[in-house]
C-alpha cells in the first residue's frame, strides 16, 4: 500500500473531553506547514490528548481533525493506512513491544507492510539510526532489559525510521541526555530543511530544545489554543 | 407509593440489564471474531512472515508446549474409562461393546472437553493477560501508529493458532487415552489388542469424526475470541489485568461447557430421530 502526501493538517470546532471537563472547545487551528509546533500547557491541559488526536488514537468529542481536508475519525482503519504510512509517532513512555527486541520493534512495521522496504535498505536504515543514537551495542535485547533512555531512543528511531512527513512526538525529550537531544534536533532540523518532514508537532518543556528548533509555540488556554505567543 | 414503584421499576430494569448482558457480551465477541478474520485476511498491506511468525509461535505454545499435562490426563482419564467399561462390560458378557463405550466417552465428550479446559488453564490466562499488559503498556497503541491492525496482527493469529493447537491436541489426547491407556489395562487385564482394535473400528464413524471437528474448531474459536476480548478490555491500569484474566478463564468455561452440552443435546436427538424414536 502507497503512503499519501500530505499538503494539509487541521482541526475544524475540535472539542476534546474526559467525561464532563474539556480541555478544549471547538478550536479551529491550520498547522503550518514547514515549521515545527510545540504544543505547550499546564500540566494535565490536554497536550497529549491533541498529539494523539492527531495521530489517530484519542476519537475528539465534537468536530474534526482533518487530513488533507479529509477527517481522520470518519476513515475505517484501512482507509488511514496510507496516511499513517507517512505518520511517525513518538509515545511520551511506553509503547515498544516486549517479546520483540529493540531491532525488532523497528524492524516491524517495514517487514509488516510488505510493499514498504526491501530487506538490504531496511538493514541499512536500522543500523544507520541505532549508530546515531548508540544503540547497536543493545540491538538485540529487549526493552525491560535496557535503561529508561535506550527505550526512548529506541521509540525515537521507529517514529523517524520511514521519513514520514508528519512528525508527531509526545515529550521526545524526556530521558534523553545532552548528546542524544542534539542528535534528534539536528536529524528534524535536517530533514525539515530537506523537505522530507513537511508537518512536525511536539510537546516539551525543555525550552532549549523548543529554540533550537526554531518552533512556533502554541499554548493550551482554557479549553482554547492561543497561538499569538510564537518564538 | 410513588417510592415503591420507583424501586419495583429499578428492579426490573435491573434485572432486564442482568438477562441483556450476556447477549451483548456475545454479540461483542462473534463482532470482534468476525472484525479480526475480515482485517486479517483483507487486509492488503500484511506480509505473510509477521502474521506466520504469530501464529506458529501461538502453536507452540498451546500446542507443543501442552503435550506433557495432555499426555498425563489422557493416560489416566483412558486407563480409568476403559478399566472400568471393559471390567463392567464383562460382568454382563458385553464386552464387544466396549468400542462405542469408548468412542462416546472419550472421542465425543471427554477429548473435546478436557482438551478445552486444559487450553483454557495454560493458553486462555496467559492470551489474556498478554493482551492485557499490552493495552496497558500502549502496544497495542504503538501497532496502530504503525498502521498494523490490532486484530490483524495481535487477535487473529492467536484465534488461528490457538483454534489449529485445540484440534491437534484433542487428537493427541484420543490417541494417547485410547491407545496409551489400554496398555496400562493389560498390567491388570488381558483382553486382547486385536479384539480391542476391531471393537474401537467398529465402533467409529464419520459421525463422531464431525462432531470432533465441529466441538474442537469452535471450542477453539471460543476460547481464544473470548480470551482476546478480555484482554482488550484492559482500559489502561494493571490492576485491570488479573481481574479481566479471570473473567476470561470464567467465560471460556462457561461458553464452552454450554457449547458442548448443546451439540451433544442436538448429537443425540438427530440420532434418536435417526432410529425413528422421535
Amino acid at each position: 500500500m502507497n503512503r499519501i502526501s500530505l499538503h494539509d493538517l487541521s482541526f475544524e470546532n475540535l472539542s476534546l473531553s474526559f467525561g464532563n471537563s474539556y480541555l478544549i472547545k471547538n478550536v479551529n487551528f491550520i498547522f503550518p506547514k514547514n515549521k515545527p509546533i510545540c504544543i505547550h500547557g499546564k500540566m494535565g491541559a490536554g497536550k497529549s490528548s491533541i498529539i494523539k488526536t492527531i495521530a489517530g488514537l484519542f476519537r475528539p468529542t465534537q468536530g474534526r481533525c482533518l487530513f488533507n481536508g479529509n477527517s481522520i475519525y470518519d476513515m475505517s482503519f484501512e482507509e488511514f493506512i496510507p496516511i499513517r504510512l507517512n505518520m511517525g509517532f513518538c509515545f511520551d513512555s511506553g509503547g515498544l513491544l516486549n517479546n520483540k527486541s529493540l531491532w525488532e520493534n523497528i524492524e516491524l512495521p517495514l517487514q509488516y507492510h510488505k510493499f514498504y522496504l526491501k530487506e538490504d535498505e531496511r538493514s541499512f536504515r536500522i543500523s544507520e539510526l541505532f549508530d546515531l543514537f548508540e544503540l547497536t551495542e543493545v540491538a538485540h535485547r529487549r526493552p525491560y532489559a535496557v535503561s529508561g533512555s535506550q527505550r526512548k531512543a529506541t521509540c525515537l528511531v521507529r517514529a523517524l525510521i520511514h521519513e514520514p512527513e508528519i512528525l508527531i512526538l509526545d515529550d521526545p525529550t524526556i530521558g534523553l541526555n545532552l548528546k542524544m537531544k542534539q542528535v534528534l534536533q539536528n536529524r528534524i532540523k535536517d530533514h525539515l530543511n530537506k523537505g522530507i518532514y513537511k508537518f512536525v508537532i511536539f510537546t516539551c518543556e525543555d525550552d532549549s530544545f523548543i529554540e533550537s528548533l526554531n518552533s512556533n509555540k502554541i499554548f493550551i488556554n482554557g479549553n482554547q489554543i492561543d497561538v499569538k505567543n510564537q518564538i | 407509593m410513588k417510592a415503591l414503584e420507583v424501586v419495583f421499576w429499578h428492579k426490573v430494569d435491573r434485572w432486564g440489564q442482568a438477562f441483556v448482558k450476556p447477549f451483548n457480551y456475545t454479540y461483542y465477541v462473534v463482532q470482534m471474531i468476525y472484525l479480526a478474520f475480515r482485517a486479517g485476511v483483507m487486509d492488503r498491506s500484511q506480509g505473510i512472515r509477521s502474521i506466520f511468525s504469530v501464529v506458529s509461535g501461538q502453536i507452540y505454545f498451546t500446542g507443543w508446549q501442552a503435550l506433557p499435562l495432555i499426555s498425563v490426563l489422557a493416560l489416566v482419564s483412558g486407563s480409568i474409562v476403559i478399566l472400568q467399561s471393559l471390567s463392567q462390560l464383562s460382568l454382563i458378557g458385553n464386552a464387544e461393546i466396549v468400542g462405542n463405550l469408548l468412542v462416546i466417552v472419550i472421542v465425543r465428550e471427554v477429548s473435546p472437553f478436557l482438551t478445552a479446559l486444559i487450553v483454557i488453564a495454560r493458553s486462555g490466562t496467559a492470551v489474556a493477560s498478554e493482551i492485557g499488559n499490552m493495552k496497558v503498556n500502549r502496544e497495542i497503541e504503538a501497532l496502530e501508529t504503525m498502521a498494523i491492525h490490532p486484530l490483524s496482527y495481535v487477535v487473529f493469529p492467536r484465534i488461528l493458532g490457538g483454534t489449529i493447537s485445540v484440534l491437534c491436541l484433542s487428537f493427541y489426547f484420543i490417541v494417547v487415552a485410547l491407545l496409551g491407556g489400554f496398555l496400562v489395562t493389560r498390567l491388570v487385564d488381558s483382553t486382547p489388542f486385536s479384539f480391542y482394535l476391531d471393537s474401537l473400528a467398529l465402533a467409529a464413524s464419520m459421525e463422531d469424526l464431525g462432531l470432533f471437528v465441529l466441538k474442537n474448531f469452535f471450542s477453539g474459536i471460543i476460547i481464544f475470541s473470548v480470551c482476546c476480548y478480555q484482554g482488550l478490555a484492559v482500559k489502561s491500569s494493571p490492576h485491570e489485568v488479573p481481574q479481566m484474566t479471570t473473567a476470561a478463564v470464567v467465560n471460556s468455561v462457561i461458553y464452552v461447557a454450554l457449547f458442548n452440552l448443546v451439540i451433544t443435546t442436538f448429537f443425540y436427538l438427530y440420532r434418536l430421530k435417526q432410529l425413528g424414536i422421535l
